[in-house]
């Protein structure tokens, strides 16, 4: 098991990052050549090489794998969840295997990264989510994982909707009344915080009072481009919601539960010291080490034990913007996150009748 | 368009007078139509469809209409994304045997399709094909739209092209116990190429251009389009004809300056994919094309969906007789340059291929499609 120092979150600068990752990587990246047979099949195949000379060389595999195989690292009897990606668009699911020592670094390194942003204290939390969510245990979606990450960050928790998705008027009234002031955790997906909070909020003319809140929100902006808003007016519309706002916005998937990325002060998503971003090619994955320059993001966390994640390709596409010289002052890799990369039209004969998608 | 104009409007085009089977009004039409296709010169897909839609190519076809054929009323096209020029094929033919149609357009359909749907409707707007123009309608709305129930419920033929999944949820939903229903399943395609046939070749380029024909088009995506591509031969031989082929393929991509509509994730997943079942690409990410050797076992069952954008699954065998067990259950086309070879008679006698054509000739359409005479299916008999 990898040792992780979860004391100093953003502290390594380049080299010494490096040097520490590279020798977590390669030692993950063995681990999963010799416990999980397809992993293998697929480094033997692809003629690579479980250990590296340095981060660029790490095999990446398709976040699309997730989808097709079962990729998994342990016995299955130690398995104690199967995390699931929403999958809104494909028919398809990424099942992502956690074991026990998995589940429990993934946990405390997102409070970890978190409290960098939201102190130590455990604040009064609203999440704009169905109060239903968790309790419904079908399966551990993503959102539903999210959720439970993060909900170890505060206390007194409220969920803002219904299971139908309208305002719970009740538990927000109550939220905002008891904590005027004062500073709470406000948590959710971008698009569930526009869409089905702040819109219905606007539209019902109700004023709340005012709070000191920190919103952390996620889950990509996909959806709210096609309605065209940006970062700007959002962080506008959440001034005028709550306040007094602080915005956070994160990079994170099901893939890498735990080692997200959050944003700073100045709108730059930052890699904590167990996480790592590369940017490829659009044309052939070469890597790319300009910075600024657009490339598809491979994302690096050092948490996936029971299952080979550790390095993945990602479908999104973005754009470094430096490494240790952020004036907020954090160490590592700053980015952004420039959108997802265009498919090409799968028009198989199969799909006459496919969903048309905005995504 | 609102559901219920829609269907006020597939209602009205119901009570339209019926036409002879290939009626001389009909025919003449489609010449006309025919005309302003080709002059689509840039566009050889619909070059091809102004071809067939010829007066002498019609009247060639005509032969095979069945004795005492009457049309069957009104039919309902629900047709695919895949091939922009399909929905064009699937009416004309029903119009040739008098039915009127009510043809349901993809809501994913390209640019061709778009092109298509206005020259028809310019052409039906002329005053000589007025008896034509009401019967004939053409729509689109979208997938969980309660239209495809209701034009269903009074359609004569229903018409359902593109994929078994779209053909169950289609079957959902009742046509009169009368009404007759044509559905095309999916469908796989491929290539048999005789090694020492291509090593003897002194100039490979024209079988190479016709084979660029076959799969370039639709992205690779129609159901005709080559995927599989069997060698056959002895391994050396095999081997030698490999690279001529390959290699001349890519240099004519080169050459021509056109590449497949690929995407870069997509192609690394699906290389992952078959390295996960041992099965290298020799190709690198960003080729013009990436070849998947299927070796030992492997049935194609077990393989990644086939995404078109220029995917090669090969499989090498040294005696013809070896092919059968190789195909999949649901093969259309094989295109081939084995000539006159008794033993593929055999094996297309036992349905295993639905069509043999030259190699070239992938994506040419027929009334004969997928083992029915689509005449006989789309009339009715007096």
């Amino acid at each position: 098991m990898i040792e992780i120092d979860f004391d100093a979150i953003y502290s390594q600068s380049k080299e010494q990052k490096n040097a520490t990752l590279l020798a977590q990587f390669n030692q993950l990246t063995e681990f999963h050549y010799q416990h999980c047979q397809l992993y293998k099949n697929i480094i033997d195949t692809l003629g690579l090489a479980p250990t590296n000379g340095c981060l660029e060389l790490v095999p990446f595999l398709s976040t699309q794998l997730f989808k097709e195989l079962e990729l998994v690292s342990v016995p299955k009897s130690q398995i104690i969840k199967t995390l699931t990606s929403s999958g809104t668009t494909s028919a398809k699911v990424a099942k992502i295997y956690l074991d026990a020592d998995t589940a429990k670094l993934q946990a405390k390194s997102l409070v970890k990264i978190m409290q960098c942003f939201s102190g130590k204290q455990r604040l009064p939390m609203l999440f704009m989510e169905p109060s239903n969510l968790i309790a419904d245990r079908r399966g551990f979606s993503a959102r539903g994982a999210g959720v439970q990450g993060f909900a170890l960050l505060g206390r007194d928790h409220h969920y803002a909707l219904n299971p139908d998705m309208s305002i719970n008027w009740q538990q927000l009234e109550q939220f905002f009344t008891k904590y005027q002031g004062q500073k709470v955790l406000i948590f959710g997906f971008t698009f569930m915080i526009w869409q089905y909070f702040y819109q219905a909020v606007s539209a019902s003319g109700k004023t709340l009072p005012p709070l000191d809140a920190i919103v952390f929100h996620g889950g990509g902006w996909k959806k709210l481009a096609h309605l065209a808003v940006g970062k700007t007016q959002f962080n506008q519309a959440m001034q005028q919601l709550f306040g007094k706002a602080k915005v956070h916005n994160f990079y994170g998937m099901v893939e890498q539960t735990g080692s997200i990325f959050v944003e700073c002060e100045h709108g730059h998503l930052h890699a904590p010291n167990c996480a790592d971003i590369i940017l490829r090619s659009e044309q052939d994955l070469s890597v790319i080490n300009d910075f600024g320059q657009q490339g598809i993001i491979q994302v690096l966390s050092a948490l996936p034990h029971s299952y080979p994640g550790h390095s993945i390709l990602t479908e999104d596409l973005g754009r470094i913007l430096g490494e240790d010289t952020c004036s907020c002052g954090r160490k590592g890799r700053y980015f952004e996150v420039l959108g997802r990369i265009k498919k090409s039209e799968n028009r198989g004969c199969s799909d006459t009748y496919q969903e048309v998608s905005h995504d | 368009m609102t559901d219920a104009a829609i269907l006020q409007q597939v209602r009205a085009c119901k009570t339209q007078p019926i036409l002879a089977p290939f009626s001389p009004l009909i025919i003449e039409f489609l010449q006309t139509l025919s005309q302003r296709l080709l002059q689509q010169r840039d566009k050889p897909e619909v070059m091809s469809l102004g071809f067939w839609l010829r007066r002498a190519q019609v009247m060639q076809m005509a032969k095979d209409l069945p004795n005492n054929a009457k049309a069957r009323g009104l039919a309902f096209h629900i047709t695919p994304a895949n091939v922009d020029t399909q929905f064009v094929y699937s009416w004309a033919l029903s119009l040739l045997c008098g039915n009127l149609n009510v043809v349901r357009l993809s809501q994913r359909r390209g640019d061709v399709a778009f092109l298509l749907e206005r020259i028809i409707k310019e052409t039906l707007a002329k005053p000589a094909y007025q008896a034509i123009e009401s019967g004939n309608i053409f729509v689109e709305y979208p997938n969980n739209s309660p239209l495809t129930a209701e034009l269903s419920s009074f359609c004569d033929l229903r018409i359902i092209w593109g994929g078994d999944e779209t053909i169950k949820r289609i079957q959902s939903f009742p046509i009169p116990a009368h009404a007759h229903e044509v559905s095309f399943g999916n469908k796989i395609s491929g290539a048999l190429l005789d090694a020492k046939t291509i090593l003897e070749l002194d100039d490979i380029k024209s079988l190479v251009h016709n084979f660029y024909n076959d799969v370039y088009w639709f992205n690779q995506q129609g159901c005709s389009s080559p995927k599989l591509i069997f060698w056959l031969g002895a391994d050396d031989n095999i081997a030698k004809a490999k690279v001529k082929f390959w290699s001349s393929l890519n240099a004519l991509f080169i050459s021509k300056q056109t590449s497949f509509i690929a995407s870069v994730t997509e192609r690394y997943a699906l290389k992952q994919q078959f390295a996960a079942a041992h099965i290298p690409c020799p190709d690198n990410i960003d080729s013009i094309f990436l070849r998947f050797a299927l070796v030992n076992g492997v049935q194609y069952q077990d393989i990644p969906r086939h995404l078109g954008q220029g995917l090669f699954y090969e499989r090498d065998i040294n005696t013809i007789d070896e092919l059968e067990q190789y195909l999949p259950a649901y093969f259309q086309t094989l295109i081939t340059n084995v000539l006159t070879d008794s033993a593929l008679t055999c094996v297309r006698q036992d349905k295993a291929i639905l069509r043999l054509a030259d190699i070239g000739q992938a994506l040419a359409f027929s009334h004969h499609w997928d083992g029915m005479n689509l005449l006989e299916e789309f009339c009715d008999r007096n």
